[in-house]
């Protein structure tokens, strides 16, 4: 599968997170194994899934709560690798579109805000009005989904075909150090969080 | 004016857009429109002969609500219930019972957050996703294929079976039984649950970080041990895993940038 079908899936499973059902389909776990499997990338996409899953799993999504999406960030990071992108590029830009997307979605709240009097009108009068914006409401966000998850694997993937090879070690390194020790910082944090609630 | 019948069929219905309850999501009126959608059907049902009521009816439930997304099932079928009670009465008892059902919707909602939150989303969210991890581990470690799914599934069930049940338990008794069923729930002992659950997932992080760190070789085995050292301080300290990521990425930059 490609980098632009694996978005495209990551997509549809990400609107299980808010929009539809929450039934933990979208959760970088199984992101991860969904889209490694897709890609034919299993490894990556366990790593990246763990990796991501411990790292938002002390963010509670309650309210307007919006940090950064992990799921978006496991599946981009995966998308990336099935492009060959270095591991450690795959990480950072899966924070990237991860933090890039929970800004888009404050985006939409806000709009879907503004044009909420306007739909109570027309829903007051029953009809299809209300099945109708909820589904648009859905599908804006698949399509936003796509494109911000797209626009990273393609920025990050041209970043590492030109530059990062030959990147000053320091940002290699950091880099570097980031991606390896994400695993560990996400399984101390929910050990900390844990104990400090039980 | 005679109740209407709750059919498996409205049930299966008013689940089944009970799924898209946080489809149009805002800060305004948060669930409002997914609420008053997953209504609509039996709300027609009940003021069918009333077009005024109905309308009404609908726009009480555009407001905004907010709850946990399973608790809300059990918030629909209270509501349902009293929305059929209501449709059932005249004049002044009808507004007063309608007036009732806006205010008990809405302490509902946010009297069963609280709980719903810190069971499914505090405490059985992140064991489901451990008991993935480790199931992930313990599959690798045995040469068993397909890891990651074993992963997927393993916490796919560990949070669907008790979530999806709520939802049905929910929706079921509070059709059938109205507030008493918020009162049974509040006599399950829900607080020992989340403990039991949050302690297992303290050992699941242990155990998992015990398997992890033990297959790699020395060097990476301590620079793993430190980080999860430090980790477990700065998030005692109140430091948020993706900064600790941040501050782990300057000191992989400031390690190379001393190298030779």
């Amino acid at each position: 599968m490609s980098a632009v079908a694996a978005c495209a899936v990551l997509a549809v499973l990400e609107l299980d997170a808010v929009l539809v059902a929450q039934a933990m389909v979208s959760r970088p776990l199984v992101v991860g194994a969904a889209l490694g499997a897709l890609t034919g990338q299993a490894q990556a996409g366990m790593l990246f899934g763990a990796a991501f899953e411990l790292l938002s799993l002390c963010d509670l999504p309650v309210g307007g709560c919006l940090t950064w999406s992990a799921p978006v960030a496991a599946g981009t990071a995966i998308a990336l690798a099935s492009r060959g992108t270095s591991f450690s590029l795959c990480f950072l830009g899966g924070v990237a579109a991860g933090v890039l997307h929970s800004r888009a979605e404050a985006f939409e709240r806000a709009r879907r805000a503004a044009t909420g009097d306007a739909l109570v009108r027309r829903a007051e009068a029953g009809g299809p009005a209300l099945g109708r914006a909820l589904g648009a409401s859905i599908a804006l966000h698949a399509a936003m989904t796509f494109a911000v998850a797209a626009a990273v694997v393609a920025a990050v993937g041209a970043v590492d075909r030109a530059w990062w090879a030959g990147a000053p070690a320091v940002l290699r390194g950091g880099a570097a150090m980031a991606a390896s020790s994400a695993p560990w910082i996400g399984l101390s944090g929910l050990a900390a969080w844990g104990l400090k609630r039980s | 004016m005679s109740q209407p019948v709750m059919t498996p069929g409205m049930k299966a219905r008013i689940a089944g857009r009970l799924l898209l309850l946080q489809a149009r999501w805002d800060p305004a009126r948060m669930q409002g429109s997914g609420f008053a959608f997953a209504l609509d059907p039996w709300l027609e049902a009940c003021w069918s002969s009333d077009p005024a009521a109905l309308t009404a009816a609908r726009k009480r439930h555009l407001e905004y609500f907010n709850t946990h997304p399973i608790a809300a099932w059990l918030a629909a079928g209270v509501v349902c219930r009293q929305e059929a009670a209501a449709a059932a009465l005249t004049g002044a008892s009808r507004e007063a019972a309608i007036a009732r059902l806006v205010s008990q919707k809405a302490s509902l909602g946010a009297s069963l957050a609280g709980l719903y939150d810190s069971f499914f989303w505090g405490a059985l969210r992140p064991a489901s996703a451990l008991s993935g991890i480790l199931a992930a581990q313990a599959a690798y470690r045995l040469g068993l294929p397909h890891a990651p799914a074993w992963a997927a599934a393993t916490a796919l069930l560990v949070y669907n079976v008790p979530a999806v049940a709520a939802r049905v338990v929910g929706l079921t008794r509070g059709l059938a039984e109205g507030e008493r069923a918020v009162v049974a729930l509040t006599r399950l002992p829900v607080q020992p649950w989340i403990r039991g659950l949050r302690r297992a997932a303290v050992g699941g992080a242990v155990a998992s970080f015990a398997a992890g760190a033990g297959v790699l070789g020395g060097g990476d085995r301590l620079t793993a041990s430190l980080t999860f050292a430090a980790g477990l301080i700065l998030a005692w300290r109140g430091v948020s895993p993706l900064a600790q990521v941040g501050f782990a990425g300057l000191g992989g930059m400031a390690a190379a940038g001393m190298r030779p």
